[in-house]
């Protein structure tokens, strides 16, 4: 039956094809908003993990910087006062306190980005200090930075920053998200660097005394995440707390506009599509009124019949479902960057197994949009009588 | 005071110092070019219709693919700035259009088989 179906598909190949299209555009809009969302979080859980945070501290009057920095890799300088290291690590329920500084570089020159430094305190680090241990067995040394994957640079080559030079010792892997684009030295480089700035740099940098940008934070239970950051809040004035929950919930706020524009796309063109492809199917089983009767005095049976055109359209769903999906992952693929760019978003190819699902998902409902346009003039056919169906139709 | 900021590396931008063309700018030439080229052998498959020099044509257009990624990702490049608009823009446009080429190129090899019939 397979074969036959095969053949009535491969017969009429122009409506087929219209139909395939049909099918590929419900497939790819429900896919790409699926892939866009799961995207972003996966993105984001694969920063949280690099930062090895569970919350991230930030001054209160800086939050929406913090954020562009670790959803987006927009470079900002902003500090508050290191005293609020000493609170924050004295509030129940936090173990670990990381003091980092943001520094945001020059631009060079026109086609050229501003890349953001971030200062560790190595001995409280536990961001790139888990990476150094099981990539380098050492310590970051005196001017050496560890880049994001997106910085261009191979180990041991030398890169400037407010004319300082270091030495790449090391790459970070792909996150999708600011991280990608981020620079980290040790916190007594940076403040040399700066020192030396106001001769080697056209535009000096300044670190206040004790001044630092962020603290990250890890908890004793990572349950206990959404309590401690607002004890914090409460206790540290003058600070909000980043969780990754308001950074996922942050994404979600800008996809919103996208995944509701694919989602309506998708129910206009199966709106459109369905009738569309009832009309086809009946226009169809007219066309085949006496092939149907020829193979009902065959032998065939009437769920046969019924298999043959539902079958028909089923198929041709699953083909422009696949098709769809595989034509958005390549444009979704390639576009990654133009992407997060445009929308402000983090965002990397989710892994494979929601990659999976979000497909699998997207062909099983197309396939389904299908099965519904096509169960009326299958019933119909199937109901015909052998007789009526010879003499009345053609072959 | 240094004449040249933060040397190269601030932004990591390897493409260009003032008054010469970028990386992108080059690569926009030769993309032009190879446009060009790849439209003239289009009008030629308009106009040929002998099978074997259809074939040849669609090999060439198939090279021009080729050539129309090579250009951005190997032989000339675009701008290191990561957000540079030739990196997240041009760059994935220029090489789905080489694989369109390729394929349609592919497309008229392929479809241009048949065994030519003996002419007297």
């Amino acid at each position: 039956m397979i074969r036959l179906i095969l053949k009535n598909i491969i017969y009429r190949p122009i409506r087929n094809g219209a139909l395939i299209l049909s099918f590929a555009f419900i497939a790819a809009s429900l896919f790409s908003g699926n892939y866009l969302t799961t995207g972003a979080a996966d993105s984001i859980s694969e920063e949280i993990s690099q930062l090895g945070a569970d919350l991230i501290v930030v001054p209160e009057q800086y939050s929406a910087e913090g954020e562009a920095v670790l959803l987006r890799g927009e470079p900002s300088t902003f500090f508050f006062d290191r005293k609020v290291l000493d609170d924050v690590e004295h509030v129940n329920g936090v173990v670990l306190a990381a003091p980092q500084i943001y520094i945001a570089t020059l631009p060079a020159d026109c086609c050229s980005d501003l890349v953001q430094l971030i200062a560790i305190d190595p001995s409280r680090d536990f961001t790139i200090a888990p990476w150094l241990k099981e990539s380098r067995k050492q310590p970051i040394g005196k001017d050496e930075i560890i880049v994001g994957s997106q910085i261009v640079g191979d180990v041991g080559a030398t890169r400037y920053f407010y004319g300082h030079a270091f030495t790449i010792a090391g790459t970070l892997k792909h996150t999708g998200t600011g991280v990608d684009r981020t620079v980290f030295l040790r916190a007594e480089d940076a403040r040399v660097m700066a020192a030396e700035s106001a001769i080697t740099a056209y535009e000096p940098v300044t670190l206040p005394d004790g001044g630092i940008s962020v603290i990250l934070v890890k908890v004793a239970h990572p349950a206990d995440v959404a309590d401690i950051a607002r004890n914090i809040a409460e206790q540290v004035p003058g600070t909000k707390v980043i969780t990754p929950d308001s950074l996922v919930s942050q994404v979600a706020g800008r996809l919103s506009s996208i995944t509701r524009l694919l989602a309506m796309a998708a129910i206009i063109a199966t709106l459109v599509t369905l009738p569309l492809i009832a009309l086809i199917s009946v226009m169809t089983m007219q066309e085949r009124v006496r092939e149907i009767g020829i193979l009902r005095a065959l032998g065939a049976t009437r769920a046969k019949i019924f298999g043959l055109i539902f079958g028909e359209t089923v198929l041709v769903a699953a083909i422009g479902g696949c098709i769809g999906i595989a034509i958005s992952t390549v444009l979704l693929i390639l576009f990654q960057e133009y992407i997060a760019f445009t929308v402000g978003i983090p965002l990397s190819v989710p892994t494979g197994g929601s990659l999976l699902l979000s497909a699998a998902s997207a062909v099983i409902l197309t396939t389904a949009i299908g099965g519904i346009a096509a169960i009326l003039p299958a019933i119909k056919a199937a109901g015909m009588d052998i007789s009526e169906a010879i003499r009345s139709g053609d072959l | 005071m240094s004449p040249m900021p933060e040397k190269m590396g601030d932004g990591q931008s390897a493409s260009m110092t003032s008054g010469m063309l970028m990386k992108c700018g080059y690569t926009a030439r030769a993309e032009a070019a190879v446009g060009i080229i790849v439209i003239l052998t289009g009008l030629a498959l308009f106009v040929q219709k002998v099978n074997k020099y259809r074939k040849v044509l669609g090999g060439a257009v198939v090279g021009f693919g080729i050539l129309t990624i090579l250009i951005p990702t190997v032989l000339i490049g675009v701008c290191n700035a990561l957000s540079a608009p030739c990196r997240i823009g041009t760059l994935p446009a220029l090489i789905l259009l080489g694989a369109l080429i390729i394929v349609a190129g592919a497309i008229v090899v392929l479809t241009h088989n048949e065994i030519p019939t003996e002419t007297h």
